[in-house]
């Protein structure tokens, strides 16, 4: 096994789930997905060949996939009528009511909720789902941290009244 | 968090095939290395073959098409190199970055694909063109050439809509992307600054670069145009003062004006058209590049009065010829149309008025320019632009032409009486040798010391005049005595003549005919000249032995060759016999022949060869005088030495000799030689004529005018009160001799002018007596029209 491909298992290893839903927020159809996740796993090989430890695997694996993911979305554009959903419809509850649904159902919800944003509000959500810390999403989307802190704060706010009704703080 | 972990628990995995991931790596490697390879592997292909080309092609507007596909080559392959080398974004690095790499990216292939027209496209499209354009006129092949260039545009318009379609979809993958959010805490990364440099340069698009443009395709014409009008007016009007020079270069100025007008039109003013405002300027260009060339080649070489019809007969378009001024109209209802277009896009786009107001100062440019030049040294077919001139002169020549045809020709001799005295007759043309340039003139140059020594045992005809400056011109006027048509070659296809010749005349009484020529039989028609002239026998260089003997020009050996046919037709004679010798060595190219070596007479290299040329002859005539002695047939022989017509080397502006109206040309060497006839000499003193050579032959064979009469007047007689000449091509130029003055009419190309040739013998100071000039242009354009 050489460097990259020891480099990569690692990378599939911390970042795998999280690749997959992340095309997931990019990408709904299930063949295009498929490619994608594709396309996203052949230019992180070529990327890890060029890896020197400025970054965690993890954050390396997320910016290779978002910048994939968001070109993939631009090129995308032509088939897509509808306009994007604005942040705040994140926070819309689902038409029926919560304690009816199972736990897979509200995922469900949630990710078409998430597919339906704009790509930079997407990026961001998909990031702050995944648990990263107003430093690590700063470190992928290149956004300063007081930004990214001020931005991630709404959206916790607005998941919250989704799925609970409850407001943070 | 119920969020986080509501989205965390979707653990389905990631499907990774190791296999494949490593197969799309190498694809993505294999595809840069294949456009690396194809970049340079065009240049390592196509180069070195255009090199080879430039080699082995000879036609300059071929060969300057070659160097056009080469520059493009190197454009092509220099864009791609430099727009491949454009840094791809940087996927693993942070978003803001990516974008900005992304929108550098993009925006850089979006106007690398808008351009192609002017980096790709175009150039090559231009280069082929020009190149098949070259090859075409060279060839005379120019049926098919519309076809090619229509193709050439089509393709090229393909490959741009294809670009621009590409373009389009890239425009839309850019305006879908996030927009940048750059860190406010942070450095600005390196490529985002560059992106925004990009983005605002390309803020101005490609129309800001819409004069270089214009520049790129209209340049050429210019250097073609204005070099070698400079060149054509260094040449053939050395010399010119800084005013004069002026006033013959402004209206060419304003002509190209005009197209520059039209240019910025189709190109500068016209943003939302460009790309078929370029191409339609391409084509524009192209067109008025092949109109122009040949005009200005013609002008080149002859110094006369363009003429498309003599154009394309000097590149050897003889079937384009043959069209007459229909090929030339189509190509101005071409430029018309291309330029209509042009002007209706400009009137489309966004700046109507400053287009409209362009395309109405290019056709005022190109009005006044039609006025040029203002004084009257410089003729105006010299200053006018060519295709502006040949517009307003020449493109009713058919009418003219019918004019010309429908002209009354003399009825000639129907009958001649049988000879009294029936001697030979051998009849030697010389071509294109004109008194001035033998020693029987008193300052010519020492070129026929035969001819000099044999004058002075002969009659001799010291002004002798042609009635048209042509070979087949001076056989009618000379061996049928009268006037022939001054224009076509009514002589050569439309037979039989309305008169009769001397050899079917002396062919009736028993004659036996032949007529030899150094030339090839086909050259200017004379197999079927001398059919219609009743000669029995006929011999071109083709049935002559050619071994030993050197090209004397384009299409004629050395006139030694004919000795040989010659003695073998005369041993067989026993009767009466009537030769003609077309002896062609001093026509155009004037190669330098080494049987009798050359001498230096003038400085003029080109002139000097045809002396030596001239020189030539005079040893020919010499030999085969000598012949005729040989096989004791010279006591028996009238010999007719006489010039079809003399060869001008810008003497007075035009070179050659089918539209000079001056004694260069106008005036031949003629003596008639029979031995023991006039063993002191005898000389013809007064204004004779080409026409009298009939007359005398009648007169020296004692044989009568049966029916019919000539128009010339027997050397034996009393001279002409007056000598009538006209140029070739029709409506050029003509004169008037009478025994006092000499009046030259340019049908309008520059100033009429009136000679006393006793005390300016070489036409250099034009006398200013208007009612005496106003006389002879009347009585002149009388005997043109036929009303003498």
């Amino acid at each position: 096994m050489d460097e990259v491909e020891a480099r990569f298992a690692e990378t599939v290893r911390v970042a795998g789930p999280l690749i997959a839903r992340t095309t997931r927020g990019y990408e709904a159809e299930p063949q295009r997905r498929a490619e994608l996740e594709q396309e996203v796993l052949v230019q992180l090989w070529s990327a890890l060949a060029r890896f020197r430890g400025d970054a965690s695997l993890k954050t390396y694996a997320l910016r290779v996939t978002h910048n994939v993911c968001a070109r993939h979305v631009s090129r995308q554009i032509r088939d897509r009528s509808e306009p994007y959903a604005d942040l705040e419809t994140l926070g819309e509850a689902p038409d029926a009511p919560e304690d009816h649904l199972d736990r897979a159902r509200q995922r469900a919800l949630l990710l078409e909720a998430v597919q339906r944003l704009a790509p930079a509000d997407r990026q961001l959500v998909l990031l702050y789902l995944e648990g990263l810390s107003p430093a690590e999403i700063a470190g992928v989307t290149g956004l300063s941290r007081s930004n990214v802190t001020t931005r991630t704060h709404r959206i916790r706010a607005l998941l919250r009244t989704r799925l609970g009704g409850r407001k943070d703080g | 968090m119920d969020e986080l972990e509501l989205w965390q628990e979707d653990d389905e995995p990631l499907t990774v095939d190791l296999a494949a991931i490593r197969a799309g790596s190498e694809a993505l490697d294999r595809k840069v290395r294949r456009r690396n390879i194809l970049e340079i592997g065009v240049g390592v292909v196509m180069l070195p073959l255009l090199g080879m080309a430039l080699v082995d092609v000879d036609v300059p507007l071929a060969r300057l098409g070659l160097l056009i596909l080469v520059a493009a080559v190197v454009l092509v392959i220099a864009k791609l190199w430099t727009g491949g080398r454009h840094p791809l974004p940087d996927p693993s690095a942070d978003s803001a970055t990516w974008l900005a790499g992304s929108r550098a990216y993009l925006e850089h292939q979006i106007r690398l694909l808008r351009t192609v027209p002017f980096w790709y496209a175009g150039p090559i499209v231009l280069g082929c063109s020009v190149f098949t354009t070259g090859l075409s006129v060279d060839g005379g092949e120019l049926s098919s050439l519309p076809a090619y260039l229509a193709a050439y545009v089509l393709v090229g318009l393909g490959v741009v809509a294809l670009n621009v379609r590409a373009a389009r979809a890239l425009e839309r993958e850019l305006a879908a992307l996030p927009p940048a959010e750059p860190r406010e805490d942070a450095e600005e990364p390196e490529a985002g600054r560059g992106a925004r440099e990009e983005v605002a340069e390309s803020g101005r698009r490609v129309p800001d670069k819409s004069w270089l443009i214009l520049l790129l395709i209209q340049l050429p014409y210019w250097v073609l145009v204005l070099g070698s009008k400079i060149g054509l007016l260094a040449k053939h009007l050395p010399g010119l003062g800084p005013i004069a020079f002026l006033d013959a270069l402004w209206p060419q100025l304003l002509a190209l004006t005009a197209v520059a007008l039209i240019g910025y039109v189709g190109v500068v003013s016209n943003r939302r058209f460009l790309v078929a405002g370029a191409v339609a300027q391409v084509f524009l260009i192209v067109l008025l590049c092949v109109m122009q060339s040949p005009l200005l080649y013609g002008m080149d070489q002859s110094g006369s009065a363009v003429r498309w019809t003599l154009a394309a007969w000097w590149l050897q378009w003889n079937e384009v010829a043959a069209d007459g001024s229909w090929y030339m109209t189509q190509r101005y209802i071409a430029v018309a149309c291309v330029t209509g277009l042009t002007v209706f896009l400009g009137a489309m786009g966004p700046n109507r008025a400053r287009a409209l107001g362009a395309a109405a100062l290019a056709v005022v440019c190109l009005l006044l320019s039609a006025a040029g030049p203002l004084g009257s040294t410089v003729p105006r077919y010299l200053a006018q632009d060519a295709l502006v001139y040949v517009y307003l002169s020449d493109l009713d020549i058919e009418e003219k032409w019918q004019r010309m045809r429908d002209r009354p020709v003399h009825p000639g001799i129907q009958e001649l009486g049988p000879p009294e005295r029936p001697l030979n007759i051998a009849v030697v043309f010389l071509e294109s040798v004109g008194h001035g340039a033998t020693s029987l003139a008193a300052d010519g140059p020492p070129t026929t010391p035969f001819l000099e020594e044999l004058a002075g045992r002969s009659l001799v005809a010291d002004e002798a005049y042609v009635v048209v400056p042509s070979t087949y011109k001076a056989h009618i006027a000379a061996l049928c005595g009268v006037e022939p048509y001054f224009t076509g070659d009514r002589e050569i296809y439309d037979a039989p003549f309305d008169f009769d010749c001397l050899p079917e005349l002396l062919g009736a009484h028993g004659y036996d005919t032949a007529y030899f020529t150094s030339s090839s039989r086909e050259a200017l028609g004379w197999a079927h000249l001398t059919k219609h002239m009743g000669y029995a026998t006929f011999l071109g260089h083709e049935d002559m032995d050619t071994t030993g003997f050197e090209w004397a020009n384009m299409w004629a050996y050395e006139d030694d060759i004919m000795l040989a046919p010659s003695r073998a037709w005369l041993e067989e004679r026993t009767g009466p016999f009537l030769t003609t010798y077309m002896a062609c060595a001093p026509h155009y190219e004037y190669l330098a022949t080494t049987r009798y070596g050359q001498r230096a007479y003038v400085a003029d290299e080109q002139h000097n060869r045809y002396l030596n040329a001239v020189h030539y002859t005079d040893r020919f005539v010499e030999n085969l005088i000598d012949q005729y002695e040989a096989l004791g047939l010279a006591d028996d022989t009238i010999f007719v030495i006489v010039g079809d017509h003399g060869e001008g080397f810008g003497e007075h502006v035009p070179r050659q000799h089918n539209a000079v109206p001056y004694e260069e040309v106008l005036r031949v060497p003629l003596l008639l030689h029979l031995p023991g006839e006039w063993p002191e000499g005898h000389v013809a003193d007064g204004l004779r004529s080409q026409l009298d050579i009939t007359p005398t032959l009648a007169s020296l064979l004692q044989s009568s005018l049966a029916a019919g009469s000539v128009q010339g007047q027997s050397l034996l007689g009393s001279p002409h009160e007056r000598l009538y000449t006209s140029c070739l091509y029709t409506h050029t130029c003509g004169a008037v001799h009478t025994p006092e003055r000499k009046f030259v009419h340019h049908f309008g190309d520059r100033t009429d002018e009136l000679f006393d040739l006793s005390q300016d013998p070489r036409e250099t100071r034009p006398l200013d007596e208007r009612a005496r000039s106003e006389q002879l242009r009347g009585d002149f354009l009388d005997w043109y029209a036929g009303g003498l």
